[in-house]
């Protein structure tokens, strides 16, 4: 597997790169945990009475940094997580970064991860905790051309359409399981958009705010099916972190999320004052690209009349709900017994 | 039975058990190290609790591969079929490349260095490519399998071929040969044994081969080969079944070597192991 | 009887400046034993390769006429090593140069087991090189050389390499087989007493450069084991060495290529 890891490092297709990224990673990570190095641990904050030092951590993102990141950039170029004594390493990821498993091994103190992971890994061992939720209305969904023939998911379900999509994904079963016995073939993403394109796929899974913008801009009109709207509606990008951590820094996680939920404000207030360094960071997405999907994603992010401080909140009934659905799609055994342990809203 | 034979049955008792009692005994080191890794491997669960997200004990992929043995079993048989397809084709593009290489000092000046450059070329890289020229299915994973095995047969063969015993290219001019008949009758067969052993290799590349090309080209669903298994189970956290589908990828890679192994042993045992 | 051979003022360097052969000329009457005796370097094996085709004259001719309406002169040449097919069996080593000719398989069969018997060596039709003794082997290369039923056998000290008892076997095998058979016989070697008693002409050759320093005729009509034990063998023998001692001298610096 280090061979495909190395290989897959040696080239610049992020989408290609990915799958094989990801197989490499998660065997090294969990050869690394194998290896005995302490899970959880972190080193003790500075004594008191000495002189506050910036209390290092890192978040772990699980993409290339995108607007959908674009509070946490804001809290990072304003000061705001420095502000909070914390100075936080953003660490860029791809679609196979094992992020729940980093975080929940400790190896990095925050990471970005699904909803379904927090409680998929929960349930076996991981203790993950959500400690913000990025998108209130999950950003998810399945994009066509403009001009396809189909109307709705369940349309294309039935067709026999070519899907790009993620098999193993929770939302993959749930489309199985709410339209039965389609035809559509699903194959894996990692040619990235260039299959959409050259039409060898009909239909691809998407950020609402992110590939059909770029689809767009290279004048390639497309449709897209929201998920959200479809009845599977999880917390799609949440931060989290270990149990352990949380139980041990509960100060130091607080203090995070004042920050991220003061950077979301301002990134949603002025987007384009935060883009340019972001777009530095991502070569393979376009500034104008990186504008219009903060323009897009605002109400995902804020739905009209959040409240300044409601950025990122979580709901327990939000979580109940993805904890049911997981398990009637078989992906979990069982409803957590206490859903207040599998996320924390900051004061 | 002639005399020249009688020998044989009266050998052939007395060379058989000694002859699996050595197969036997070289099964030994490589069974007890498997054992001993499979033990450690449990100890160090145990000993460390790393978790079951990150690292499944022995028991629980053994398990798994037992509740997915289904999935598992179809998985190894499509995955199994894209690598023998791309195989194949590598081992007959890769023994005439390498034939026509050998054939012409020039056209081996010229091509050979390209062809180690090609080799050089991730597959990862290029197998996004390869959906867009072959489409989805099977025909990427025996492409991308056919491509990293190309090249081991290919060397192999130009090699086996260059070393071809002056004497006998000579022999053959006296006879006044045809350079088709030299190259099968003479070339070929000589460099058969150099063949094999890059057939041997060629036959675990392609294994690797056709799963990169199922991580972006194969279709997922009932029937799913094993690079998609594997996709499968790292979104859904499910490790020890990543664990499973790579050992069920390791025995494929593993049947196909050994499968062409023993054809190489079959077509060489007579002459070469004999030291003619 | 006709010349089979004729060799006329013969002359070949090599690209490192060595003279193999210069002013090298002899004739050999078809259906004879010539044989070309000599120390290293004096140009036999490279005359012998020339007359097999597998080299050229730089200047002289050298050539092998056919017998009376054939088109051209069958010659075949076993080299000092036996250079079997370490895959095929002795009968299909055989059968190789009618394979090649493109001979059907039942007759090329039929063929090949012939000469392996003429040979001595019916019953190892099915061995591989691998399980034949040296002679043995040597065996199958002459069949091989036989079996496209040459009018000219060239014989590159193809017996150098095996014991002495092997050698006299096959040797007096050599004889049997240009009788029966009625073909021409050039031996190229570098022992004494195996020109003496092979040649029905000896032609003794001296290096630097090569060429033929003496024409000699032992004049033994019937070899067996009795003519090796009298004293008329050895005088030739003698006779021979003398020669050879002479074409040495003349070169003290020779053997750098045979």
């Amino acid at each position: 597997m280090s061979i495909l890891q190395r290989l897959a490092e040696s080239c610049g297709i992020p989408g290609a790169v990915a799958s094989a990224r990801g197989v490499a990673a998660a065997v090294a990570v969990a050869l690394l945990a194998a290896c005995g190095e302490p899970g959880g641990e972190t080193k003790p904050s500075a004594p008191a009475g000495a002189a506050p030092a910036p209390r290092a951590v890192r978040l772990q993102l699980n993409w290339m940094p995108e607007p959908e990141f674009g509070g946490i950039y804001a809290a990072q170029q304003d000061g705001l997580f420095a502000r909070e004594g914390l100075a936080v390493e953003v660490i860029a990821g791809s679609a196979g970064t094992p992020t729940a498993q980093m975080t929940a091994s400790g190896q990095v103190e925050f990471g970005i991860v699904g909803g379904d992971q927090v409680l998929t890994l929960r349930e076996k061992g991981g203790d993950l905790v959500g400690l913000f939720a990025i998108f209130q209305t999950s950003p998810m969904g399945v994009m066509v051309r403009a001009d396809a023939p189909w109307k709705s998911l369940q349309e294309l379900w039935a067709s026999d359409a070519t899907v790009a999509m993620e098999a193993g994904l929770p939302f993959v079963r749930y489309l199985n399981q709410k339209h039965p016995g389609g035809k559509v073939r699903l194959v894996p993403t990692g040619t990235g958009l260039a299959a959409f394109e050259q039409g060898a796929v009909q239909a691809q899974q998407c950020f609402i705010s992110a590939e059909p913008v770029q689809m767009e801009l290279k004048g390639i009109p497309v449709r897209v099916f929201s998920l959200a709207e479809g009845g599977y509606d999880p917390y799609t990008v949440t931060v989290a972190t270990g149990a352990a951590f949380l139980a041990k820094d509960r100060d130091a996680c607080a203090a995070f999320v004042r920050a991220l939920r003061e950077g979301w404000a301002r990134y949603l207030a002025e987007p384009a004052k935060y883009n340019p360094a972001i777009a530095k960071l991502n070569p393979g997405m376009t500034l104008a690209a990186m504008d219009v999907a903060a323009r897009k994603q605002h109400d995902l992010v804020a739905p009209p009349g959040t409240g300044a401080n409601e950025v990122g909140m979580m709901e327990r009934a939000r979580w109940e709900t993805l904890a049911r659905q997981l398990v009637e799609l078989g992906t979990l055994k069982a409803v957590p017994p206490v859903i207040d342990d599998v996320f924390w809203n900051a004061p | 039975m002639s005399g020249a034979r009688a020998p044989a049955p009266a050998r052939a008792p007395s060379r058989a058990p000694s002859r699996a009692r050595a197969a036997l005994a070289a099964a030994v080191p490589p069974f007890a190290v498997i054992v001993a890794s499979i033990l450690a491997w449990q100890g160090a669960v145990w000993a460390f609790r790393p978790g079951e997200y990150l690292l499944p004990s022995p028991v629980q992929v053994a398990e798994e591969a037992w509740d997915s043995r289904a999935t598992l079993a179809r998985a190894a048989w499509l995955t199994g079929l894209s690598a023998a397809g791309g195989f194949a084709l590598a081992a007959f593009a890769g023994v005439l490349a390498g034939s026509v290489l050998a054939a012409s000092r020039f056209l081996m000046r010229g091509l050979y260095p390209i062809a180690t450059l090609l080799q050089m070329v991730p597959l990862v890289a290029i197998a996004p490519l390869l959906v867009v020229w072959c489409g989805y299915g099977w025909r990427t994973s025996v492409a991308s399998a056919a491509i990293v095995s190309v090249f081991p047969v290919l060397a192999s063969t130009l090699d086996g071929m260059r070393g071809t015993d002056r004497g006998l290219v000579e022999l053959f001019g006296t006879l006044h040969a045809g350079r088709v008949q030299r190259w099968w009758k003479l070339e070929l067969p000589w460099a058969l044994p150099s063949i094999v052993t890059g057939l041997r290799v060629a036959a675990g590349l392609s294994v690797i081969g056709a799963i990169v090309g199922e991580f972006v080209g194969a279709f997922a669903g009932d029937a799913s080969p094993v690079g998609i298994v594997i996709l499968s189970a790292l979104r859904e956290n499910r490790t020890e079944l990543v664990f499973a589908a790579v050992l069920t990828a390791a025995v494929v890679g593993f049947a196909l070597f050994g499968l062409v192994s023993a054809l190489g042993w079959v077509a060489l045992r007579r002459w070469h192991a004999s030291g003619g | 009887m006709p010349d089979a051979i004729t060799v006329t003022g013969v002359r070949r360097a090599f690209d490192d400046g060595t003279v193999a052969l210069d002013g090298a000329t002899l004739s050999v009457e078809r259906g004879s034993v010539a044989v070309l005796v000599g120390p290293s370097g004096c140009g036999k094996t490279t005359l012998l390769r020339i007359l097999a085709g597998l080299d050229a004259p730089d200047a002289g001719t050298a050539s092998v006429a056919p017998v009376a309406g054939e088109g051209a002169a069958r010659v075949s040449i076993a080299f000092q090593e036996p250079r079997l097919l370490p895959w095929r069996n002795a009968l299909r080593n055989v059968a190789l140069p009618l394979e090649l000719a493109r001979v059907a398989k039942a007759d090329r069969d039929a063929r090949a087991h012939g000469m392996l018997s003429l040979v001595g060596l019916a019953d190892a039709g099915r061995k591989l090189p691998g399980q034949l003794s040296g002679g043995m082997r040597m065996r199958v290369a002459i069949a091989r050389a036989l079996v496209t039923r040459p009018q000219v056998l060239l014989l590159d000290e193809p017996f150098g390499a095996l014991d002495e008892i092997t050698r006299h076997q096959l040797d007096d095998l050599v004889l049997r087989l240009r009788a029966e058979l009625g073909m021409t016989v050039v031996l190229v070697t570098h022992a004494i007493t195996e020109a003496a008693y092979m040649g029905d002409r000896v032609f003794v050759m001296a290096p630097s450069p090569g060429r033929v320093v003496r024409a000699f005729e032992p004049g033994f009509g019937m070899r067996d084991a009795a003519l090796r034990a009298s004293p008329r063998f050895a005088a030739v023998v003698a006779d021979l060495t003398q020669s050879l001692a002479g074409a040495m001298l003349a070169a003290p610096e020779a053997g750098v290529r045979a």
